[in-house]
């Protein structure tokens, strides 16, 4: 079985909420006097971040995402993660996602380094003992040393990000989401870690990422879709 | 359409609780967090609320002119279950708001946020329960076959947990102003319901007590520490609340579950 994407028809719109619409008070007033309550802030002001998408990816492919700011790039990286489901339309994922979204999410700043493995690593559906067998690995990689027996509160920001990016490449899937090119650290690090995500994405068969850079969409992907108002262009 | 939702539905609560992995971590990380700085960690509450209990057991055994060895063990296990319940259903109010970050990045059960609040608080529960055990052991109360039912009723309290999580999680994330609602109802609920006085205290109108479901459940769950007729009216009426509560928390759950992401 082949790991590809398959798009049809995808449509995303985000209810636009206005405070009344939010309060249930309000809401419940409006019942008691003869209106009616509705989930979806009377069916009235929605914005339409995606618009009848179509696209495929197949194995061995990288797919670049660009487009202006607001274009729907993020919102179609998230379609593809599962975290929003089309509101109209129907997407197909075949393959393990690992979402390189937001690398820092789920990180506990009063637990230690080590913890924050577990966490993310359980996070992202990881056993427990494929977790334990890439510490070393992750502990090396981020350079962080003995700290990571220490509260990450105690870690500078460069130190952070280090760790956050060394468990998030850690995790083979079959997919892997990018929202911009991961760069992180100081010039040294950054070395290491472009080397680290291109072989990374050298062994997984589909990239999904978002960039605005022309250079990058040029030297890492294979297609490039244009974005324009949730409409590819 | 339908009965994809109901599935998507069923299989959001079966994996959910096949998570156990995760949900333990992360409640176990909350309550750590939330104590890591303290010196004593979570005990800080369990100490806090045996000063609580003896202070308000000396003082209100006085006041309702009550026996203090059969007060305070009432006392103390009314403020025990009673934190317990009102934290669950307070925090249900916020406990996908609270995951947005998660949520937003990585599809998983919504009932996992769920009992990862739930289990948190089970947690303090049971560093909370300290000070039942000690209050029970001081005035010798003895529970006799009876705390065998208690883990059945705490257990049923959790499960009422995991729907009013889902229930109030949903409207919580979609209405805003339900957190306030809901504190303000748990505030009303803490004078309506037999946690500091006595129900048998009250002679007449018993049915106005009766009808409050908490009332039930504080039955239970002090049968099982301080002995006594085993209520089964009351057991029935929250195995029927359970029922109910999972019944309407499913619905809300198939019809909803994917605009979550979407209100937050
Ligand atoms: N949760 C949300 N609620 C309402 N509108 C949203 C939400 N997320 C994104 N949008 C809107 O959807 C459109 C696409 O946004 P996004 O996907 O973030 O664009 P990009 O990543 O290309 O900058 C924007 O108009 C944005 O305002
Ligand atoms: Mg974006």
């Amino acid at each position: 079985m082949s790991t590809y994407i398959k798009a049809e028809n995808v449509c995303v719109d985000f209810p636009i909420f206005n405070a009344p619409h939010r309060s249930f008070k309000k809401n419940l007033l409006r019942v008691a006097t003869g209106g009616r309550i509705s989930s979806e802030a009377g069916k009235g002001v929605s914005i339409r971040a995606l618009d009848a998408i179509d696209f495929e990816v197949r194995e061995g492919e990288r797919l670049g995402l660009t487009g202006h700011n607001g274009s729907g790039k993020s919102t179609l990286l998230r379609v593809l993660a599962g975290v929003y489901e089309p509101t109209t339309g129907t997407i197909v994922v075949r393959g393990r996602i690992a979402s390189l979204l937001d690398i820092s999410i789920g990180m506990d700043f009063e637990a230690s380094g080590l913890e924050n493995i577990y966490l993310r690593g359980l996070l992202m559906g990881l056993p427990r003992q494929v977790i334990r067998s890439k510490i070393d690995e992750i502990t090396v990689f981020s350079e962080l040393g003995d700290y990571i027996e220490m509260p990450v509160r105690t870690y500078s920001s460069g130190m952070v990000m280090r760790l956050a990016f060394s468990i998030a490449t850690s995790i083979e899937a079959d997919i892997l989401l990018m929202d911009e090119w991961l760069s992180v650290g100081d010039a040294d690090f950054v070395k290491k870690a472009e080397d680290k995500l291109k072989s990374l994405i050298s062994r997984t068969p589909i990239l999904v990422m978002a960039s605005h850079s022309p250079e990058i969409l040029k030297e890492v992907c294979t297609k490039v879709m244009r974005l324009e108002g949730g409409r590819v262009s | 359409m339908r009965s994809v939702r109901v599935l998507k539905a069923v299989e959001d609560i079966r994996n959910s609780f096949l998570s156990y992995p995760l949900w333990l971590s992360l409640g176990w990380q909350d309550v750590k967090q939330r104590y890591r700085r303290s010196a004593l960690g979570p005990f800080w509450i369990t100490l806090s609320l045996g000063v609580t209990v003896v202070m308000m057991g000396v003082l209100y055994a006085k006041l309702f002119k009550q026996d203090i060895r059969f007060y305070l063990p009432y006392l103390a296990t009314g403020m025990v279950i009673w934190s317990l319940i009102s934290t669950m259903i307070n925090e249900s109010a916020t406990v996908f708001i609270q995951a947005e970050g998660i949520i937003k990045q990585i599809p998983m059960p919504f009932g996992i946020h769920v009992l990862r609040m739930i289990w948190r608080n089970v947690i303090i529960f049971f560093h909370n329960m300290l000070v039942v055990l000690a209050v029970m052991v001081f005035f010798r109360v003895n529970p006799g076959w009876n705390i065998f039912l208690f883990p059945f009723a705490v257990f049923l309290i959790v499960l009422n947990g995991y729907g009013v999580g889902i229930l109030l999680g949903i409207l919580g994330t979609r209405f805003r102003d339900i957190v306030q609602i809901v504190a303000s109802i748990v505030q009303i609920l803490f004078f309506v319901t037999p946690v500091m006085w006595t129900a048998s205290s009250i002679k007449n109108k018993i049915w106005i007590i009766q009808s409050n479901p908490l009332f039930h459940v504080f039955n239970i769950a002090r049968n099982g520490l301080l002995g006594g007729a085993i209520p089964w009216h009351s057991w029935g009426v929250v195995l029927l609340m359970t029922v109910l509560g999972w019944g309407l928390a499913f619905r809300m759950l198939v019809r909803y579950r994917a605009r979550i992401a979407y209100w937050l």
